[in-house]
């Protein structure tokens, strides 16, 4: 077992040059360890409130999937309430939401995430009942018959019937003809119809082993109860060999790639992707600092220019998504009723080249530090906030202190490294572009 | 609660009560402060984290809008963060991005909230300039101008989102007859008519310090963050306090008029699912059922094992989600089911839907339900109680509906207290069936035959009629 504490890290505060904003650090106490399963545990320790928040991250997401079996991950997650022998999937929720708790999960392109939050007392239920669906959930045709149409409704809810959701369907598929990315994690309806129970099966062998999990408790607990408990539970769990991912960066010929689509809306609405590195890159933290600056304040350049002065959009925004495999820099806009998206594109492109001229003022990079200070504490409120920084960074990095170390490469930024970037990823050849126009039949 | 009156360290302030209580109460230590000007403030300490929020709640909302000037409170409070002397909003935005603070306006019903946040050290900044906007917006013309076409976008993209559509129909007809029934952004005609002095003329109704209660969260001593909000309260110019606001006249609408059991069917063409949306006008916070009724919603919604979610979703596998539940407002309030389904199935979910609740206010509810609500709501309890922040949010929400701070400390007694008979009782009264209103947002031509195979009557209106 390596058991490492955090230690009391209090609010720091540090006034370099230029630099007027704290460094803050969450007072929790925070262990590790690594069963012998290969499962690892982190505690976050936090007795402010009578609560904990339980929960288990999965190595395996929709890339993990193949062509023909799309939306397996997110469908298993689904399958993963349907019980075991001790509790039968009724059974299972009653047992928790008896007891109040707050019980979901999602999944991600990186990940399936699994979760409870309860009173503090019932802990070593929740560990009890965790640990034995890993082991024991049971699968049959009856479920995943039903639970596919629970799914099939799920994705005509949130895709056919979101126009905006369809718009980035598209804008993914274009950018990622090949890899994984580029279908989404709801999977396809025909893919839907197509999973069978092997395949379930096969995916609960493969991937939900004790070695491919992180559980992260955190909350009002005992440190050493929580470690017997879990020892207890989890510790009899074989593991076994997980399926190893190994995917190829996408790689599409050089060249902007456009598409418009339309559909039965009011108002037009651009997106825009660039191609950028995985989370793993040295540039990551800097374009999401760049995509923040650029597009994410009241302040931004984006909303004084294209929503209050040109008028132009009714909001703009951008998003660096960081992720396992080279992914996009997001850029939405939302339009006005009669504005074109060719102009707004145009705008958008002015932005860009401005920064990729002229670095940002550091007023302006101040700005989003201050921010993300601000965001920062805000979600130390709760160690559950917490522990899900902490969780990502030994998702990730295997190592859950890493987020630290990113919070303050965030702060030593300079604007001259966010000019570098835009120069080197915000460029035509690199973007994938759709549009949305308004066609058909109108209410 | 332990009532105390005394005067405080601010000669301006009257502190009216300290609570928190004793060992056993849920709520942390805090203070109740009465300003000469009649705004009442409760602050609670946030000694740990080095955040504030302040949040100003002046009663009064889009309720008081006058006939056909509909969305004029809204534009009022849009207004705040558009421009204050020497400061344009391009200037106000960067000078609050500065500090990572913020200040906010919005618009509801019942009531018109102020907030603020930010970082302790930034307080002093943020804080005088929400209340510099207070207490002299300048009303630009070019921010007010793109407001409205921004108000006016807002309502023409609704059918966009058919969800969104679905919901605010479904308030149109039920609260058909009532202001209510409004758009808080307002009517498109009402908004296309709208001018820059009639908002500035309504603006003194809506920031009245004589209607406001504050809730203050931050800081470990008074002179941190309370007292600055309380000085910047006492400075506040209050033109209309004291005068009484005329209540507008009923609002009809007569595309909504819905006969008994009839579903509207609103148009929205290309979607392959229908959004429906079925409710009627409920009780206020302050009804003597409240505890009955939260069990009864938890029954038939809210947690996996509820009942619409058993039979609807799992058993009959119609939908992905399902939720219902009553919203208690400070003078009236509803109850909403809020579900989607594939068109082919539509006429199948609402007269599921419509079995399961008849049956309900029949009185088929049994011992296990009873049981398993009151410990779903007993035991989620504390989760939504996590921090300061969130109690002191709680407890201010309980004050604006008239109760008194210390209700949360009776929460899981009250539930507990809930009997057999009196929640069947409390259903029979409060889930009136007669007067419940279904809204269907999809595709007319797949619907429609859908929706007649179940023997629905149902009339089709187009969205423009609600907006």
């Amino acid at each position: 077992m390596q058991a490492l504490l955090v230690g009391t890290l209090l609010a720091l505060v540090s006034f370099g040059a230029g630099c007027s904003h704290a460094h803050w650090r969450p007072d929790y106490k925070v262990h590790r360890e690594k069963l012998p399963n290969g499962l690892t545990v982190l505690y976050v320790e936090d007795h402010t409130a009578p609560v904990v928040s339980y929960t288990t991250w999965f190595k395996v997401g929709s890339a993990w999937e193949k062509p023909g079996s799309t939306g397996i991950a997110h469908l298993f997650e689904h399958m993963m309430f349907k019980g075991t022998s001790r509790y039968p999937a009724r059974k299972f929720f009653e047992a928790l939401e008896s007891k109040g708790a707050l019980v979901n999960a999602y999944t991600q392109r990186d990940s399936t995430v699994y979760y409870e939050v309860i009173a503090a007392k019932y802990l070593e239920t929740v560990i009890d009942m965790e640990s034995d669906r890993l082991a024991n959930l049971l699968l049959t045709q009856a479920d995943l018959d039903s639970e596919r149409q629970v799914v099939k409704e799920e994705r005509r809810l949130r895709v056919d019937s979101n126009f905006g959701a369809q718009q980035m369907e598209s804008l993914e598929k274009l950018a990622f003809p090949t890899h994984p990315y580029g279908w989404p994690v709801i999977g396809y309806q025909e893919d839907l119809d197509r999973l069978s129970l092997k395949e379930c099966e096969d995916f609960f062998r493969d991937y939900y082993q004790p070695g491919n999990a992180i559980v992260t408790i955190a909350g009002d607990f005992d440190y050493e109860r929580a470690r017997e408990w879990m020892t207890k539970y989890y510790g009899k769990l074989a593991g076994h060999p997980v399926r190893e991912l190994a995917l190829r960066d996408e790689k599409t010929a050089p060249g902007e790639k456009r598409l418009t689509i339309e559909r039965p809306v009011e108002a037009e609405s651009l997106l825009i992707g660039y191609y950028i590195p995985s989370m793993y890159s040295e540039d990551a933290e800097r374009l999401s600092m760049l995509a923040w600056a650029l597009f994410g304040m009241n302040s931004s350049r984006s909303n004084v220019e294209l929503v209050r002065k040109k008028q132009l959009a009714l909001g703009v925004g951008a998003e660096a998504t960081l992720e396992r495999y080279p992914s996009l820099f997001l850029v939405s806009a939302e339009l006005k009723t009669g504005q074109r998206a060719g102009a707004v594109e145009e705008e958008i492109y002015k932005l860009i080249e401005e920064a990729k001229e002229k670095p940002l003022g550091e007023d302006e990079l101040e700005r989003v530090k201050n921010g993300l200070l601000y965001s920062t504490i805000n979600e130390s409120k709760s160690s559950a906030g917490v522990a899900g920084w902490l969780t990502s960074g030994e998702f990730y990095w295997n190592d859950h202190q890493r987020i630290f170390e990113k919070l303050d490469k965030y702060y030593a930024m300079k604007p001259e490294e966010l000019r570098q970037v835009a120069r080197k990823y915000l460029n035509k050849e690199n973007r994938v572009v759709v549009v949305m126009k308004p066609q058909g039949e109108k209410p | 609660m332990k009532r105390v009156v005394a005067t405080a360290g601010a000669a301006a302030l009257l502190l009216l009560a300290t609570g928190a209580a004793g060992k056993k109460s849920i709520v942390p230590r805090y203070e109740t402060l009465l300003l000469k000007n009649g705004a009442k403030v409760y602050w609670f300490p946030s000694p740990n984290i080095p955040l504030f929020e302040v949040h100003l709640n002046f009663r009064g909302g889009s309720d008081l809008d006058p006939p056909g000037r509909s969305g004029i409170a809204a534009f009022a409070a849009g207004m705040i963060r558009r421009g204050v002397p020497g400061l344009d909003e391009n200037a106000i935005s960067s000078k609050l991005d500065d500090t990572a603070g913020g200040v906010e306006a919005s618009v509801g019903e019942e009531d018109t909230t102020v907030s603020s946040y930010g970082l302790n050290e930034h307080a002093p900044e943020i804080l005088d300039l929400m209340f510099e906007e207070l207490a002299h917006p300048t009303f630009p013309e070019e921010p007010f101008k793109r407001l409205r076409t921004n108000h006016l976008d807002s309502i023409v993209q609704l059918p966009d989102s058919p969800g969104a559509l679905a919901t605010h129909v479904l308030d149109s007809v039920m609260f058909n007859g009532t202001t209510k029934a409004r758009p808080s952004t307002g009517y498109k005609r009402d908004l296309v008519r709208v001018k820059l002095d009639a908002v500035r003329d309504y603006y003194p109704t809506l920031v009245r310090t004589d209607k406001l209660a504050a809730l203050v969260i931050g800081g470990k001593e008074r002179r941190e963050i309370l007292d600055r909000v309380a000085r910047g309260l006492e400075a506040l110019p209050c033109p209309a306090c004291g005068k009484t606001i005329p209540e507008p006249g009923p609002v009809d609408l007569p595309p909504a008029r819905l006969g008994k059991g009839t579903v509207l069917l609103v148009s929205r063409p290309g979607i392959s699912e229908a959004h429906v949306r079925m409710g009627f006008v409920g009780p206020r916070r302050k009804v003597a059922e409240f505890y009955d009724l939260r069990v009864a919603e938890t029954i038939l919604s809210g947690h996996f094992a509820s009942r619409l979610n058993l039979v609807i979703r799992e058993k009959l596998g119609l939908t992905y989600g399902i939720n219902a539940g009553f919203n208690f407002g400070t003078t009236v309030g509803s109850f909403v089911l809020s579900t989607s389904t594939r068109n082919d199935k539509v006429g199948e979910l609402i007269t599921q839907v419509n079995k399961l609740l008849a049956a309900f206010v029949r009185g088929e509810i049994g011992e296990d339900d009873l049981r398993i609500a009151k410990d779903y709501l007993t035991g989620s309890f504390p989760l939504g109680l996590q921090n300061v922040y969130a109690i002191a949010g709680s407890v201010f929400g309980g004050v604006l509906n008239g109760l008194e701070p210390a209700f949360l400390d009776d929460f899981q007694d009250r539930v507990n207290g809930v009997t057999l008979e009196s929640l069947r009782a409390a259903v029979r009264k409060h889930v009136t069936l007669d007067q419940l209103k279904t809204v269907v947002v999809g595709d007319v031509k797949a619907l429609s035959p859908r929706l007649a195979k179940h023997g629905l009557r149902y009339v089709v209106r187009k969205p423009g009629e609600f907006l």
